[in-house]
């Protein structure tokens, strides 16, 4: 493989004008000096499905979780290169780490909802966290986010109970709502259906069609034939000798399952190693 | 097998223990065993018959005396005591938790990871101080210090229904709440930096991606699911002020009428038991013991509710 | 078509709007957060304050007062000609380390046992075990004095005695050695049991020689701290020990204790007996300090080796 042939940093998205949510240049994370992953580059484009795949350990989370600074809760956690939101820097001082995530909301692996508050609470919770008192808003932000999820019939009629009652499922798409409430760009989602059973599982993936319309995703699976039947764009990560995580192709998900650049990606897709 | 040989068989299950292999032999191992817990029930039941039983004649002659009386001696009135129990106790649990919550969410979330060894080993020196050390710091160098500067600064911010700073002698009932705060905090903080840190790290990841600022978390997320816990490390630390002995006997005065004014002497429970025992005579013994049913009542209530909360704690989070 | 665009507009409508009331708030959030936030620090240096304050007076008056003669002479009752006349606190030395002998004596065995026995079994029995032992170990210990009182000076007749005071010291030792020897029992890993009866060694054997030797660490430290809690208790060897100004230690005599030492002379009138209250409560912090730091060291190495 030669590196002319390899194209690392592809903008098959802006090459056609398609608008940019998060640029990702040079990006490398390291914890207390020990790479985990490193030379992400790439372009997320708007309004569309980015997935990222690639076999265990190969920093797909990690890297994820520095698109909205989570990495900023552990210490010796660094964060080398520039993320751009709408061309802002994220790490810079031009935003503020609670407006960034405000604008990039995530969705966690295992359904979290917050245990001490009701469904209603739970949807409104992100507004709630910043400031917005306004019942009229409130209620409004909290039906739009729980129809975009699928969730709204199921619980219209019992909004004041404990979150805590609801499936597995049910539970993941509150998780979906709480964040899509506060009207994010972006949505990170961390595995979302790995703890979830099948039928739940696609539940949440016929709800990514729409949802783009509203937010740009960015999801992170293991499973790739989620990532083929979901996602518009896909990444591809591989941990290399030394351990650390590194982008090995980005293009369309046509592109990275019919007809890759990289062998290590035709491997991987073709699960002759996982 | 005759059903008498199944009722035998069964009951030496029971009391041998159903995880064994049911061999028939019995080793010398299990009647070990055997006396030692048996002889620990047997005590621990003697303990509780032994106070009841002594203190009888106080409740069939004058049961309603002892709780509302408020003079001791011919008929032995322990109303001050219980009131005064109570108020020490329940400043002292204020005092604990005002500074003790704070104290346990620094802890867990604001020290950094090398300072929370220390900070912690301190907290749990403070607990295993015995009790007579804070009573005699309380009374000979805590008192003088608050009556030269504390009492006097009470006064100036017109809290006059504490008393008169002039009148204070040193020991008093805010004395030896303050003192008893100190002696509590290590526990109530012990317990509520384990609860705290119980709550699963990715409702505070949750929470902090929703935009939340570091004590949004804390007090939107953190407390609220901890919340339950954190009153049965309240009431744990109530019981354990109510029981309190020689740091209240050196630090409260001991008198044995009602006090409302915090400035001045009072009295517990406890601390009268301590202190009047010396002089009692054979009925008197009887109402001191009377008074101990009423403490181990109060004590052993306040540990049930403690118990009840923590439990109820961690059913939900295993829930979660 | 329609619909979807005055969707998409609505939307852009509301996230400006929401936008635009977070970012309102968002310095007057983050000042309070962190105000709030070094409100707890200070509250943490409030609650390490006692223990400084506490230790710092302690070594400052208890340093001077520990002379030889504090050690080795009798307590003696100063007056006018000679208001420093306090002599020492050996009787009281003699007195706690006969108590604490005699309590350990009596607890340890019984309390190690009975911890092995609720470690090991999940019977009705262990349960009630369980219960009594944590509610005996949070109840008051005056209520032990009562107690022993009742039970050794009255019923069976020894009156103020050592063995009186020693068994209200043992009943309070008894639950927290339980508690301690279960935990150290319960973390040696099943894995090392299930082999040794795979070697066909029979139950009580694997207990003795495969899971004591074990938990010992964790059962010692256990026992260290109950040591611990007895030498500074008084409230259970107030009225049970009677008091002595010679150097008493047989169980029927009565006998002098450390902590009440303490008690009778902290409230004493003369300055020169207050004084010596510091020294016997830093001999006092210093055991106790030493024992906790022991407990942790072998609770380390323990966690260490495995």
């Amino acid at each position: 493989m030669t590196d002319d042939l390899t194209t690392k940093t592809t903008t098959a998205a802006t090459s056609s004008g398609v608008k940019v949510a998060m640029q990702l240049k040079d990006v490398a994370v390291s914890f207390n000096g020990r790479t985990a992953v490193r030379d992400a580059t790439f372009d997320v484009a708007a309004n569309r499905v980015t997935s990222m795949i690639g076999p265990s350990g190969s920093g797909k989370t990690t890297l994820l979780r520095a698109l909205n600074r989570l990495h900023d809760l552990t210490p010796g956690a660094k964060v080398t290169g520039q993320i751009l939101l709408e061309g802002t820097d994220i790490y810079g001082s031009d935003m503020s780490v609670t407006e960034l995530r405000t604008r990039v909301g995530m969705v966690f692996q295992r359904p979290n909802p917050f245990p001490t508050m009701s469904i209603y609470e739970n949807a409104i919770s992100g507004l709630r966290f910043n400031g917005v008192k306004k019942k009229s808003l409130l209620d409004e932000a909290a039906e739009e986010s729980l129809r975009a999820a699928a969730l709204w019939e199921s619980v219209e009629s019992r909004l004041n109970v404990a979150a805590s009652n609801l499936s597995g499922g049910e539970q993941q798409r509150l998780c979906i709502a709480r964040a899509l409430a506060l009207k994010p760009e972006v949505l990170l989602m961390d595995e979302p259906t790995s703890a979830l059973d099948p039928i739940a599982t696609l539940r949440i993936e016929e709800l990514m069609s729409t949802l783009k319309q509203q937010v740009t995703i960015i999801i992170v699976t293991h499973n790739m034939q989620q990532a083929s039947r979901i996602s518009d764009d896909c990444a591809f990560l591989l941990m290399g000798e030394d351990r650390a995580g590194e982008l090995i192709e980005f293009n369309t998900t046509e592109k990275i399952f019919n007809s890759p650049i990289d062998s290590r990606t035709l491997d991987y897709t073709l699960g002759r190693f996982g | 097998m005759t059903s008498n040989s199944v009722q035998i068989s069964k009951l030496r299950r029971f009391v041998v223990g159903g995880s064994k292999p049911s061999t028939t032999e019995r080793s010398w191992y299990s009647y070990l065993l055997g006396a030692a817990w048996g002889v620990f029930l047997l005590v621990s039941a003697l303990f509780f018959w032994s106070i009841i039983s002594k203190s009888l004649p106080v409740w069939e002659k004058q049961p309603g005396t002892i709780l509302t009386g408020t003079s001791w001696g011919g008929p032995y009135g322990g109303f001050p005591m219980i009131l005064g129990t109570l108020q020490t106790s329940i400043l002292a649990l204020v005092l604990a938790v005002g500074v003790g919550l704070g104290a346990a969410i620094s802890i867990v979330f604001f020290i950094p990871a090398r300072l929370r060894l220390i900070t912690a080993t301190i907290v749990e020196l403070l607990a295993a101080v015995p009790s007579i050390i804070y009573g005699v710091w309380g009374l000979l160098v805590l008192s003088p210090w608050m009556l030269a500067h504390f009492y006097p600064f009470l006064d100036s911010l017109g809290l006059t229904f504490l008393g008169s700073s002039a009148m204070a002698t040193g020991p008093s009932i805010l004395l030896a709440s303050i003192v008893l705060a100190v002696m509590i905090l290590p526990i109530f903080v012990s317990i509520t930096r384990e609860v705290i840190s119980a709550v699963p790290q990715d409702l505070i990841e949750a929470s902090l991606s929703l935009g939340a600022t570091r004590w949004q978390v804390i007090s939107k997320t953190v407390l609220p699911t901890a919340r339950i816990g954190i009153m049965g490390a309240a009431f744990l630390a109530l019981a354990r002020a109510t029981g309190e002995t020689v740091a209240v006997a050196l630090t409260i005065g001991t008198v044995s009428n009602v006090q409302w004014h915090f400035f001045y002497p009072g009295t517990t429970i406890a601390s009268w038991i301590a202190s009047a025992f010396g002089e009692s005579s054979s009925v008197d013994i009887q109402a001191l013991m009377a008074l101990g049913v009423i403490l181990m009542v109060i004590s052993l209530g306040v540990s049930l509710i403690s118990r009840w909360f923590i439990a109820r704690q961690r059913k939900m989070l295993a829930k979660v | 078509m329609t619909d979807l665009f005055n969707t998409a507009q609505t939307n852009d409508a509301l996230r400006a709007e929401i936008q635009e009331i977070a970012h309102k708030g968002r310095a007057s959030r983050l000042v309070r957060s962190r105000i709030i936030i070094s409100l707890c620090v200070t509250a943490l240096v409030i609650a390490i304050i006692p223990l400084a304050a506490l230790s710092w007076e302690i070594i400052l008056k208890g340093v001077p007062v520990l002379k030889v003669a504090f050690f080795t002479q009798l307590p003696q009752v100063p007056n006018l000609a000679n208001p420093n006349l306090t002599g020492g606190v050996s009787n009281a030395i003699v007195g706690s380390i006969a108590l604490v002998a005699y309590a350990s004596i009596m607890s340890v065995p019984v309390g190690v046992l009975t911890g092995i026995y609720t470690a090991e079994n999940e019977n009705r029995s262990a349960s009630l075990l369980r219960l009594m032992a944590q509610t005996m170990a949070g109840a008051p210990s005056i209520l032990m004095g009562l107690f022993a009182f009742a039970l050794v000076c009255q019923q069976f007749g020894f009156g103020y005695s050592a063995i009186a005071g020693s068994f209200a010291l043992a009943v309070l030792m008894v639950p927290v050695i339980i508690v301690a020897t279960e935990i150290a029992v319960r973390n040696v890993p099943q894995t090392l049991r299930e082999a040794g009866l795979a070697l066909g060694a029979r139950p009580h054997k694997v207990s003795l020689s495969i899971v004591l030797p074990t938990a010992l660490s964790g059962i010692v430290t256990g026992c260290i701290l109950a040591i611990s809690r007895a030498v500074g208790e008084a409230a259970p060897v107030l009225f049970t020990i009677g008091g002595a100004s010679l150097l008493n230690w047989k169980p029927t005599d009565p006998v002098s204790a450390l902590p009440i030492s303490i008690f009778i002379d902290a409230k004493s009138q003369w300055p020169s007996l207050r004084a010596i209250v510091f020294g016997i409560a830093l001999v006092l912090l210093v055991f106790v300090f030493i024992a906790s730091f022991t407990a942790r060291f072998l609770v380390g190495r323990q966690q260490r080796k495995s």
